[in-house]
């Protein structure tokens, strides 16, 4: 919505950098997502975290980035042609973005061939990890995710039953098994499991069979659009069950949608907008300056992902020659790099280690859950 | 038990909205027989606008705008009417200039309109979804009976103003003078024109009436879903299509009865069977084809609306003339079969590979071919045989899981064989891989056998869903929406042909192949009987042709390149998942062939190279750059234009002519 202005000033900010004389020592950051069709949310914030990121940097007196942009409109297709893309274009240093894993796994044998680090901030496929040594990944995958929600769920929250429904997806299959799997273990009964295609927007049988087996909670394997309809299908029903959620859900989205109906409901993320540290603080400034509101979950893991890049692009510069491949292997050498999603680090299989954030939905705001 | 009485309730309510939309669709086909893809965005803009209007401010554009904050009863008659008029504007600017065009140039138009105004809505309002305003008759705490059942006050409302709206339309149909003229309009329109019924203003009329139930079923959709989103209308659209199929298109009562029916089968199965909700969709499309499969026309369709429409589906040839002229003269002698020119043509593609050095255009090529390829397949059975198929990616799909479940999944993952001991098997599996697709083909024909234009396109479109919705949900066999990856590049004798040039040449071997075979095929008397086929049906019966059996053969032969495609497809991508296999997929591949040039060898290539390239080169643009989404509308305007005035396609002069002049 309101990025459509942001872009403007940044596309004019892009222009300006363009010129011939800025354009010897600048590099060009490739991000690509789905920016149209079915999801374009997604990749329409994270891109906004990566245009905050880029202001901040060249506010605070770094280098100044173009930014070369590729709607991906989630089609494999054009997937493959992106990456195709920003190989061929030698200016493109490093890309970012991604809303589909397997819109990533498509791309993967093509940076693979031409050498181009990547860092996605959307996707959680565990068959990324590993996948190329030029891939990297800010978000923590789906098995560890799911996996903490169960067990929370099972001790902290002491809940014995629970209803699972997911999106019939890599990402929603993966964190549903995660958590069924610990939350057995820790003693809870997963009485049924439901499944839905992406966008799905009727989820009333689903609820009707859920309201029949009487849980204690719902566990939503989903992002925030299918999430603010169940719970408000589910309420709509008379099912008082707690509603558990994903870090697909931790979105303020998720409660404009949603309403009265995910009130109380708990979602985990990387991101927490209540926690006021200061690095989180600059975006909440920068994004409210610009848009209002809060930043999205996935907004801040895309200005995290422009944040270590540049810092990495620092590092290769300083190393000598600039080629991807040094800045492929600074990348490998990040430690601990601060950011609003905490520490990056990149383990050899491009993975990310994360503490995760459980939040509760409380008169409208998301707030830490104790 | 204890869920019977509720899934009842969620019945009706899905049944009210689907019966409504699907009213809009059966009217315009009663009356013009076109089945307009556009009606989806019109229910979506019904929903964008009904909420915009109740709202005290919106965001458009991105800058927030003060809106009235009307009470809902008054926004929703005001957004219905609002769509209403805008379904005649887009009628008259995109459909009435085609109204002598060949057949599919309206159809393919009415797609363009609907990716143009998905990507406008998204420009004004943006990418997330609107949440649907509380309101007073919203807020009203639900009637709950038997403990089990409950029901909103909304959903009641939703009821009644179906039914009233239903009962409305049908006694105007009766009863009033535009009612009889466009029942008269219908019956034949060249005899209502001549006994003096002004047809344009009755088709006219029939967008109007069509668009407004469109949009109150887009309203009353987003109330009961609360939400308003540019992608909202895909979905729905294309149920209140099969919905309208389904109880016989161009019949009222039908549509009401295909909307219900479709929305009991789809909630009864996710309610009582083990994981319904994932095989809803697939339920639905299997209940349609069932019923198509006994009773072609649907259930209250009448027979003669399954009659093989008037008119030919690629439409007389075009005489060279005016800013075409010289590209149709060059098609001209192309089409004619000029060796030379042939050769030389094929020359010319293999020098690219040579000449082009950037991997980027390389790749873009590897594209043209493959697509160009695969819609080749799909013009043996739409531009031959003149069979509308909108389910022609299932072929693809089954020639890319074969090879990529044989590879890596079983040869690999069972019996841990190195994919590069066996690299020939690649080339073996493109002709199995083809076989496979190419007996589906004609499994999946036998029951469309009876069945004629518009509903053999929805029949097949079906057999996709299904067919998409198992490779989705049967996790073991195809690792569903994970996907497969580590399919090997092909090579050659150890040698792998993994850089995009390779994959390009060995993509334009093939295509030159499948060319050379479809016109050897053609232009055989194999060729012969499938122009006979899709010239008049009837009259090929008539004159002895075994119009089943070529048919039969067209769909194979049609399967076998698809398969084969699709083998040549997951070894280049090295990575395989069903977003590959997209509904929006067939009518891309369809789009191609009539862009290019239904029944010509060239055309499908054109189509692709034209469709791909504009894509890519729109993504650098500046204004695209700004504003990602504008490109598909860029896309849409593009194609309407181009149907408009050249509904024959790019290089209709190329087509093979196997009949004799007049």
């Amino acid at each position: 919505m309101n990025g459509i202005r942001t872009s403007l000033a940044v596309v004019a900010a892009t222009l300006v950098c363009m010129q011939p004389a800025a354009a010897q020592d600048s590099h060009s950051i490739g991000f690509t997502a789905a920016l149209s069709g079915d999801f374009a949310a997604f990749g329409v914030n994270m891109r906004r975290g990566v245009e905050l990121a880029m202001e901040e940097i060249a506010a605070s007196g770094g280098p100044s980035f173009n930014l070369v942009i590729a709607d991906d409109r989630g089609e494999a297709r054009e997937g493959v042609l992106i990456a195709q893309r920003f190989c061929s274009d030698s200016s493109v240093a490093a890309v970012l973005g991604y809303s589909f894993s397997s819109i990533a796994l498509a791309a993967v044998p093509i940076y693979d061939q031409c050498g181009l680090p990547v860092v996605g901030s959307a996707v959680t496929s565990p068959d990324l990890s590993g996948a190329s040594p030029w891939f990297r990944r800010n978000i923590l995958t789906d098995a560890v995710q799911g996996a903490m929600m169960g067990e929370y769920a099972a001790t902290e929250l002491g809940l014995s039953t629970v209803y699972v429904i997911h999106q019939q997806d890599d990402y929603g299959i993966g964190v549903a098994n995660a958590f069924s799997a610990a939350a057995t273990a820790a003693g809870m009964e997963v009485i049924d499991t439901a499944t839905y295609l992406l966008g799905a927007r009727d989820f009333r049988t689903q609820m009707t069979r859920a309201r029949a087996a009487r849980p204690d909670a719902i566990f939503i394997g989903g992002f925030y659009s299918e999430a603010s309809k169940i719970a408000e299908q589910a309420r709509d029903l008379g099912i008082s069950a707690q509603i558990l959620g994903t870090d697909g859900s931790l979105n303020p989205e998720l409660i404009t949608l949603g309403g009265p109906a995910v009130e109380g409901m708990i979602v985990y993320g990387m991101f927490d907008p209540s926690v006021a540290t200061p690095p989180p603080a600059n975006i909440i400034h920068a994004n409210r300056a610009r848009v209002g509101g809060y930043p999205h979950a996935v907004s801040a893991r895309g200005y995290d992902a422009m944040m270590v890049t540049a810092e990495a692009i620092r590092m290769a510069e300083e190393g000598g020659d600039f080629t991807r491949a040094a800045l492929n292997d600074a990348f490998g050498a990040i430690d601990a790099f601060p950011g609003v999603t905490g520490p990056t680090t990149f383990d050899a299989q491009g993975d990310r280690d994360g503490a995760l954030y459980f939040l509760r939905v409380e008169d409208g705001t998301f707030t830490l859950a104790d | 038990m204890d869920i019977f009485g509720q899934l009842l309730v969620n019945a009706l309510m899905l049944g009210a909205i689907y019966a409504l939309a699907a009213v809009a669709y059966t009217l315009v086909y009663g009356v013009i027989q076109l089945v307009n893809f556009a009606f989806g965005e019109l229910f979506m803009l019904g929903a964008f606008i009904c909420v915009s209007l109740m709202l005290p401010s919106v965001a458009l554009f991105g800058w927030q705008a003060p809106m009235p904050a009307l009470p809902f009863l008054v926004a929703l008659p005001l957004a219905v009417v609002i769509v209403a008029g805008l379904g005649v504007v887009v009628e008259r600017l995109a459909y009435r200039p085609l109204r002598n065009a060949p057949r599919l140039a309206p159809l393919i138009a009415a797609i363009a309109v609907s990716v143009l105004l998905q990507s406008v809505a998204q420009s004004i309002w943006g990418p997330e979804e609107l949440r649907f305003p509380r309101f007073a008759l919203g807020q009203l705490p639900p009637i709950v009976l038997f403990d089990t059942i409950y029901i909103r006050v909304m959903e009641i409302f939703v009821l009644v103003a179906a039914i009233a709206s239903m009962i409305g339309l049908t006694l105007f149909v009766q009863y009033t003078r535009m009612g009889r003229a466009m029942r008269a309009t219908a019956e034949d329109p060249t005899a209502a024109r001549l006994v003096g019924i002004p047809v344009n203003r009755v088709i006219a009329m029939a967008f109007l009436i069509g668009s407004a139930f469109a949009a109150l079923a887009g309203v009353l959709y987003a109330q009961t879903y609360s939400f308003a989103h540019p992608t909202m209308g895909f979905l729905p659209g294309l149920k209140a299509l099969t919905a309208a199929v389904l109880g016989g298109i161009g019949s009222i009562p039908g549509a009401a009865l295909g909307g219900m029916l479709l929305a009991f089968v789809e909630t009864f199965a996710a309610g009582y069977l083990p994981n319904g909700a994932a095989w809803r969709d697939a339920v639905g499309f299997a209940i349609l084809i069932l019923v198509l499969a006994f009773r072609p026309q649907g259930i209250l369709g009448r027979k003669e609306l399954n009659e093989a429409p008037a008119g030919s589906l690629v439409g007389e040839q075009v005489a060279p003339r005016g800013l075409f002229a010289p590209v149709d003269r060059f098609f001209g002698w192309l089409g004619q079969g000029n060796t030379v020119l042939n050769i030389a043509l094929a020359c010319i593609a293999v020098a690219l590979a040579f000449i082009i050095t950037n991997d980027y255009w390389l790749r873009i090529l590897v594209f043209v071919v493959t697509y160009g390829m695969l819609a080749s397949g799909l013009n043996i059975v739409v531009g031959f045989t003149g069979l509308l198929d909108l389910g022609f990616v299932a072929f693809f799909a089954v020639g890319a899981y074969f090879t990529s479940i044989l590879f890596v999944l079983v040869l690999r993952g069972r019996f841990g064989i190195d994919p590069a001991d066996i690299w020939w098997l690649f080339y073996a599996n493109l002709f199995l891989g083809g076989a496979l697709a190419a007996l589906i083909g004609a499994l999946i024909g036998t029951p469309t056998l009876r069945l004629r234009g518009d509903y053999l396109a929805i029949m097949t479109l079906g057999f996709h869903e299904i067919i998409r919705i198992v490779a989705t949900n049967w996790i073991d066999l195809t690792r569903g929406p994970m996907g497969i990856r580590g399919i090997p590049t092909p090579s050659l004798f150890g040698m792998p042909l993994m850089s995009p040039k390779y994959l390009y040449l060995l993509g334009l071997a093939l295509s030159i192949l499948v060319v050379f075979g479809i016109a050897r095929l053609v232009r055989s008397y194999v060729g012969r009987a499938w122009v006979a086929i899709r010239e008049n049906e009837v009259a090929a019966e008539a004159m002895g042709v075994p119009t089943a059996r070529y048919k039969l053969l067209s769909y194979a032969t049609g399967g076998f390149i698809g398969g084969l495609v699709g083998v040549f497809f997951a070894h280049s991508q090295q990575y395989i998942s069903p977003l590959s296999f997209s509904l929006f997929e067939n009518i891309l591949i369809l789009m191609l062939i009539v862009m290019g040039g239904l029944g010509t060898f060239i055309g499908p290539f054109l189509g692709a190279l034209f469709w791909i390239v504009f894509l890519q080169v729109a993504q650098g643009m500046p204004l695209i750059q700004a504003h990602p989404e504008l490109r598909y509308a860029a896309l849409g305007l593009v194609l309407v234009l181009l149907m408009i005035y050249r509904p024959q396609g790019l290089a209709a002069r190329a087509r093979v002519s196997l009949m004799m002049s007049k």
